[in-house]
């Protein structure tokens, strides 16, 4: 019971930043942007990626894998609906729905049927997919107020079939025992092992949107989310658009549904409540709408948030409140749009201030 | 001038020698053993759990003042899950990450422990469940859980008892839509049904978070008066517990009301007021502290532990309460029995050999194939008399 290993830790952490430090000078510099505009993508992203593949190798320790996890999850939501939200400009409370029913399509598929969980993966999404596409269908004419009820009334409906139905779900109690993802014989049984593939996964949607956003049907969700009619008399068709991007936000909540039922091995009716949609949401809004990154960034700060804030028990929650309502007044625009690259900036402030001044002088 | 400087000598000596000699060598000669407590502080049960933090911070103070596990202070690492899956689960690699913490206490709700035991079996640290859980997470495999209450399975058996002394024949169950509830209702219709009665399970549930329950009762009004209902039974637990019965007398039913042992809390009567009234249940010792055998062997440690809540928070001890202090004394008892240094791996075969211990619920005996501790003749009858939770006896039955 003695904590040997905790000093030894203290001590290797200083050395981890080294290599975090080094990757933050290839980010672009801000005072040189004029020079080199071009690359500048791609090198934030670069930094991103290498900061994604060291973080837990540099810090070996299970709880910051499991939060990661759990934060890659949340940020696989968060970008979908970031797609609907942020982009197309609509609004969703029952995208937890959408996640339950992943979680439900993994669970039943590899516990009743004994499909492998990469099949149970893609059929969680596609499940998802098409019953975003049926009901998306009917109440996305809806606009405003009134889709925001609507989509809040499919969520609790959602909640209410899966308690009653005991022998599809398990009704309450749920079901146990949904085996670890794996692939081709390799089991994911590890924080670790399953951090890669969480945010593996995330990584491969973003990639996704950032192409998606960027193509002509992208363009149509800016134009939907600004004007509808506008947009109409331009020859986009709104509804397909609006329904194009409920279901693809929903078929990323299917891949997130799937990942946590592997991760959690359980699957309740307690965890797709109102309060993960509404969690879900903060993090588009914290994060910055209309920005893919902000919602990655929102979802991380608010799970870690979540975490720390257990230690004051039952202050918890007024303080989480707090934190968010100055959050929301200082940040108005989300933390990943004002901040953006400023603090990996100030990291490597010493090591680019010589390079500046040579490319100054 | 030269006794002032004296004075100043001494005065500094004397605090070098306090903190360089004093103080370190009585914090740093033992570390304390730390546990992880992970519990629902905010949400639905915020009010239960409230009540086992106030009595496991008590207790672990009362140790620590008679100087701990021999010379090691017990420490309490408290988190807050709210009521969260994901939460709840970070919280329990927080605590196995700790090499310092050797048991986790908690969480509270069936639908986050499968994921914690499942945790807690994977790094292996021993998991301590307050509220009993349903048998779908019981039958798991639970080298490293262990359970402190009474099981469904034995509350149901004493209710049904209840019934038979009170001759009770047809009875209507209201259920909570969690699981512990909707085993404590299952459980107790197929018992029932052994005796001979005849037990229906209303297809109207609630939520703990509830707070009128009238639509369902009124649905449940006609049942009741068709089929000459004997009494209803509420299986519930926490808040919804006294709306049942307010509710219930609002609309004029009169016939009684059975409830589970989470009815033997407190806040309960506060909530419930007059329609309490005549309300019976099987619970733990501590709710009634003064009202037990005179030989009964734990009947001098409730009272003492009933004190000192009343001392200290000005609420008496109570069946969540009881809990809490069963589970830190349990926890006491196993790492004095600990062999050599005490481990994760140690602590938990200590405590798997715990036998005989007297505390508050009654005599705890675990083994490799029972973690649940409890039995049958740890339950008592209580019923709700003036406010007040009053021990019944039927002969025959205790």
């Amino acid at each position: 019971m003695v904590d040997t290993n905790q000093k030894e830790f203290r001590k290797r952490d200083l050395l981890y930043v080294v290599p975090l430090w080094l990757l933050s000078l290839i980010l672009p510099d801000p005072h040189l942007d004029h020079l080199r505009k071009e690359s500048r993508f791609r090198r934030r992203d670069l930094f991103y990626l290498g900061g994604l593949l060291l973080l837990p190798l540099m810090w070996p320790d299970t709880h910051l894998h499991h939060l990661m996890v759990l934060a890659g999850i949340n940020a696989i939501l968060a970008l979908g609906l970031s797609l609907f939200l942020g982009y197309a400009g609509q609004i969703s409370l029952g995208h937890a729905a959408f996640f339950g029913i992943g979680v439900y399509t993994t669970a039943i598929l590899t516990t009743r049927y004994g499909f492998p969980t990469f099949v149970a993966f893609w059929a969680s999404a596609l499940v998802s997919a098409a019953l975003a596409y049926l009901i998306g269908k009917p109440i996305l004419k809806l606009k405003g107020y009134f889709l925001a009820l609507a989509t809040l009334g499919f969520g609790e409906i959602f909640l209410v079939i899966v308690r009653e139905s005991h022998s599809l779900t398990g009704g309450v109690i749920g079901i146990f025992g949904i085996p670890w993802f794996s692939l081709a014989g390799f089991s994911f049984d590890t924080y670790l092992k399953q951090y890669y593939l969480t945010w593996g996964v995330l990584i491969g949607l973003l990639l996704f949107s950032k192409n998606l956003i960027r193509s002509k049907i992208g363009r149509a969700f800016l134009a939907v989310a600004t004007s509808e009619d506008a947009a109409s008399t331009v020859g986009i068709k709104v509804a397909q658009i609006k329904l194009g991007a409920f279901v693809i936000g929903a078929a990323f909540a299917g891949f997130a549904g799937s990942l946590f039922a592997c991760v959690m091995s359980t699957a309740n009716p307690e965890t797709f409540g109102l309060n993960l949609s509404v969690l879900i949401i903060m993090m588009v809004i914290l994060g910055g709408m209309g920005n893919l990154y902000g919602p990655i960034a929102g979802a991380i700060f608010l799970t870690w948030l979540v975490d720390i804030l257990g230690k004051y028990q039952e202050y918890s929650l007024p303080i989480y409140g707090l934190i968010l309502i100055l959050l929301l007044i200082s940040f108005p625009d989300g933390i990943g749009t004002r901040l953006n690259i400023r603090l990996i900036y100030l990291i490597s402030y010493f090591g680019r201030k010589k390079r500046r001044e040579k490319a100054e002088l | 001038m030269k006794g002032k400087k004296g004075m100043v000598l001494w005065i500094s000596f004397l605090i070098l020698i306090s903190i360089s000699w004093a103080t370190p060598a009585y914090l740093a000669e033992k570390s304390p053993y730390k546990i992880g407590v992970n519990l629902e502080l905010t949400g639905p049960w915020a009010e239960v759990t409230k009540t086992v933090k106030m009595a496991m911070v008590m207790e672990v103070e009362k140790i620590n003042a008679m100087g701990g596990v021999d010379g090691h202070p017990l420490e309490l690492v408290i988190e807050d899950n709210g009521f969260d899956l994901g939460r709840a689960a970070a919280n329990m690699t927080k605590f196995s990450r700790n090499k310092e913490i050797v048991a986790v206490v908690g969480p509270f709700e069936d639908n986050l422990q499968a994921t914690t035991r499942a945790i807690a079996e994977r790094e292996g640290i021993t998991d301590i469940i307050i509220c009993p859980s349903n048998p779908m997470v019981r039958s798991l495999n639970q080298r490293w859980s262990f359970n402190i209450a009474q099981s469904d399975i034995i509350v149901s058996q004493k209710l049904v008892d209840l019934c038979l002394a009170r001759g009770y024949k047809k009875i209507l169950v209201f259920p909570g839509n969690w699981p512990l509830a909707l085993s404590l209702a299952e459980y107790f219709k197929r018992f029932g049904e052994e005796k001979g009665m005849k037990v229906i399970i209303s297809k109207e549930t609630h939520k703990p978070t509830d707070i009128d329950m009238t639509p369902q009762l009124i649905k449940l009004k006609p049942i009741i008066e068709s089929e000459k209902v004997d009494a209803l039974y509420a299986s519930t637990g926490g808040p919804p517990g006294p709306i049942i019965c307010k509710n219930m007398r609002t609309l004029g039913i009169k016939i009684p009301i059975i409830g589970t042992h989470a009815f033997g809390f407190n806040f309960i009567i506060a909530l419930g007021g007059e329609a309490m009234e005549g309300v019976e249940f099987a619970a733990g010792k501590p709710v009634v502290p003064y009202q037990l055998d005179k030989d009964d062997p734990v009947r001098p440690i409730v009272i003492d532990f009933d004190k000192r809540m009343r001392a200290r928070y000005g609420v008496g001890a109570d069946q969540i309460a009881g809990h809490a202090h069963d589970t830190i004394w349990l926890i006491y008892d196993a790492l004095k029995r600990c062999q050599g240094k005490v481990t994760r791996a140690n602590f938990r075969d200590a405590l798997e050999n715990t036998k005989g211990l007297k505390s508050c619920h009654g005599i705890y005996n675990y083994s490799p194939t029972d973690h649940d501790g409890l039995t049958k003749r740890d339950l008592v009858f209580i019923r709700i008399e003036g406010g007040k939770f009053m021990r019944i006896k039927f002969p025959g039955f205790e």
